[in-house]
């Protein structure tokens, strides 16, 4: 049974069409990213899994149950980070967490909520309406992970958070993860989905554009060859190349290459003239998926 | 009904009905003791006759009757019903405007259970402000000697304003449930209030519009005539008609209203209903 099941999701705003029908599928355990950039419709898809607007059309389900008829038994199976949280302001954040443990009935280890306060680095006894957004942040990445839901949703967790909170987010993530729950998370940061999620979805103007799993990706991505030469290779070099390489960049002495299986017949081209330096690597997620994100289809 | 958003949303209310509750009463001890100071005042004062009309005088001033009837019930609703307007749009509109709402729609719980919790802690408010209200009339009334005006009529004179305020509450909750913000469900109402507030006072004193009367729900709470006739249960028993169809509505709507969407949704209540009839 899939944590999260999404069929066919369409949301109308009057004539705009925010969502064109989205499907998807995420499984138990894993921390899936939702990637797009601001205004693709993340947020939108979101707010429908916890039932704070309503689809036009389609069907959303929280380990098989439905999200929009049965909404509070969905919500029972979920912990929820809104984007930009706001929390009554005259609480303290320590009442906060009383306050929403006693609406869902649930009293949450105290040994793993205080972890929680810890490692984030929040005082929970100052008044939310005082927080900054980083702290008020903190106050629902708190929330949606305290009760140790089996699916923990996100809309985009590490805003404003300074970047050593930032990484301790990610261990808590991944350690969600090892507890076999499920992290839904949303963001328009593509190193951030990289280093965190282990499969990932882009949405670009209301509708999925790929799903893919990222050690695969990697694994089958080709690799960036740069190369620094001693001297400007002459012009009609490199103008027939081997086999699975392109020629990306040439700038004076600097040159890119992109390869996938022809690295053999790569080197001995480049062999031909005196080396600088050179540098084989990987291209990040934002190299590959960058096209995405313009519009325009992945190279 | 959820215990924690009842009392929560009883606590965010807590100033106003502290202040609206210490103002009224303190409003009402103040007729009473001003009372004995005025009456032979009022006995020889002539009034013209329309004034004394728009306020709802039936009779003279000199009557402690008449006397409290005007100077209680030409206001007080007005400022129950202003608490009416401020509570109901604040109790869904207001936190959606403070993007608390949807922390706490993401907890299961059901719409219908934090609609009606909240109206719990509404009406909550406005019994706190009923007793400080009457705690006024209470304190002040066995000093003061006010005829035939006995303390179950101090009570029912300030139980009066509660149907017609409920009434313009729920109102409140419907608009601010298809509105878009909470300011623009406010000033709809409080107009409404004001003009209904209006057209009552000047339908007693204009004959050719005397008509208009039956329009406005202010004019069904009884005010110019409760002491002096008795209360007419019917006007009483459609304002609470219509507080429970207003209610009824503003569930519907909150069922089916898309939470910071920032637009008009009168299709709210039609979502609403699909919703109810689906489940």
């Amino acid at each position: 049974m899939d944590a999260l099941r999404i069929e066919a999701l369409v949301k109308d705003y009057g004539p705009v069409r925010a969502l064109r029908g989205i499907d998807l599928h995420v499984r138990p355990g894993e921390i899936f990213g939702f990637l797009g950039p601001n205004g693709a419709g993340k947020s939108t898809a979101i707010r429908i899994i916890v039932d704070v607007i309503r689809a036009t059309s389609g069907r959303v389900e929280v380990f098989g149950v439905d999200a929009q008829r049965c909404s509070v038994e969905a919500r029972r199976r979920m912990g929820y980070l809104p984007s930009d949280p706001a929390f009554p302001a005259g609480m303290t954040a320590h009442e906060v967490f009383d306050y929403f443990s006693a609406i869902r009935g649930e009293t949450p280890d105290a040994a793993y909520l205080r972890g929680l306060v810890e490692r984030l680095r929040l005082d929970t006894s100052r008044k939310v309406g005082a927080l900054s957004r980083g702290n008020r942040q903190k106050v629902g990445l708190v929330l949606a992970l305290m009760h140790r839901a089996p699916l923990i949703i996100l809309d985009e967790p590490t805003t404003g958070l300074d970047p050593l909170i930032q990484e301790e987010v990610e261990v808590i993530l991944r350690e969600v993860a090892a507890e076999g729950r499920t992290v839904f998370f949303s963001s328009h940061i593509l190193a951030e989905v990289e280093s965190v999620c282990s499969r990932a979805a882009i949405v670009r103007d209301g509708m999925i554009v790929d799903v893919f799993d990222l050690a695969e990706q990697r694994r089958l991505a080709p690799r960036i060859v740069e190369v620094e030469f001693a001297a400007p290779p002459p012009a009609e070099a490199f103008a027939s190349l081997p086999s699975g390489v392109r020629l990306t960049r040439r700038e004076g002495v600097r040159v890119a290459f992109e390869t996938g299986d022809g690295i053999d017949g790569l080197v001995k081209e480049i062999a031909r003239f005196e080396v600088a330096d050179l540098s084989v690597r990987q291209p990040s997620l934002e190299e590959l998926f960058i096209g995405y994100y313009r519009g325009e289809e992945q190279a | 009904m959820s215990r924690p958003v009842f009392l929560n949303t009883l606590r965010g209310l807590r100033w106003h009905v502290f202040w609206f509750g210490v103002g009224l009463g303190a409003y009402a001890a103040m007729i009473v003791l001003l009372f004995p100071s005025v009456e032979q005042f009022m006995a020889d004062a002539q009034y013209p006759e329309e004034i004394l009309k728009f306020f709802g005088a039936a009779g003279s001033l000199s009557d402690p009757r008449v006397f409290i009837q005007v100077e209680y019930l030409s206001f007080a609703p007005i400022i129950l019903m202003m608490y009416g307007v401020l509570a109901g749009t604040g109790l869904m509109a207001g936190d959606e405007g403070r993007r608390t709402l949807e922390p706490l729609m993401a907890q299961p719980i059901s719409r219908s259970t934090i609609f009606v919790s909240r109206v719990a802690g509404l009406f909550a408010g406005l019994a706190g402000i009923y007793l400080l209200n009457l705690a006024g009339w209470l304190t002040t009334a066995p000093f003061i000697d006010l005829g035939e005006v006995g303390t179950l009529d101090l009570l029912a004179v300030t139980a009066a304003s509660l149907p017609v305020t409920a009434a313009f509450t729920g109102l409140a909750i419907l608009v601010a449930a298809i509105s878009p913000a909470r300011g623009v469900a406010g000033g709809i109402v409080s107009g409404l209030v004001v003009i209904s507030y209006l057209i009552a006072s000047f339908a007693q004193t204009v004959e050719a519009i005397a008509w208009m009367r039956w329009l406005s729900p202010y004019y069904y709470s009884n005010s110019h005539g409760l002491l002096t006739e008795g209360v007419v249960w019917w006007q009483q028993g459609l304002l609470i008609a219509l507080a429970l169809l207003a209610f009824g509505l503003a569930w519907l709507a909150f069922r089916g209203r898309e939470i910071e969407a920032g637009v008009w949704q009168p299709r709210a209540l039609v979502r609403g209903w699909r919703d109810v009839a689906a489940r």
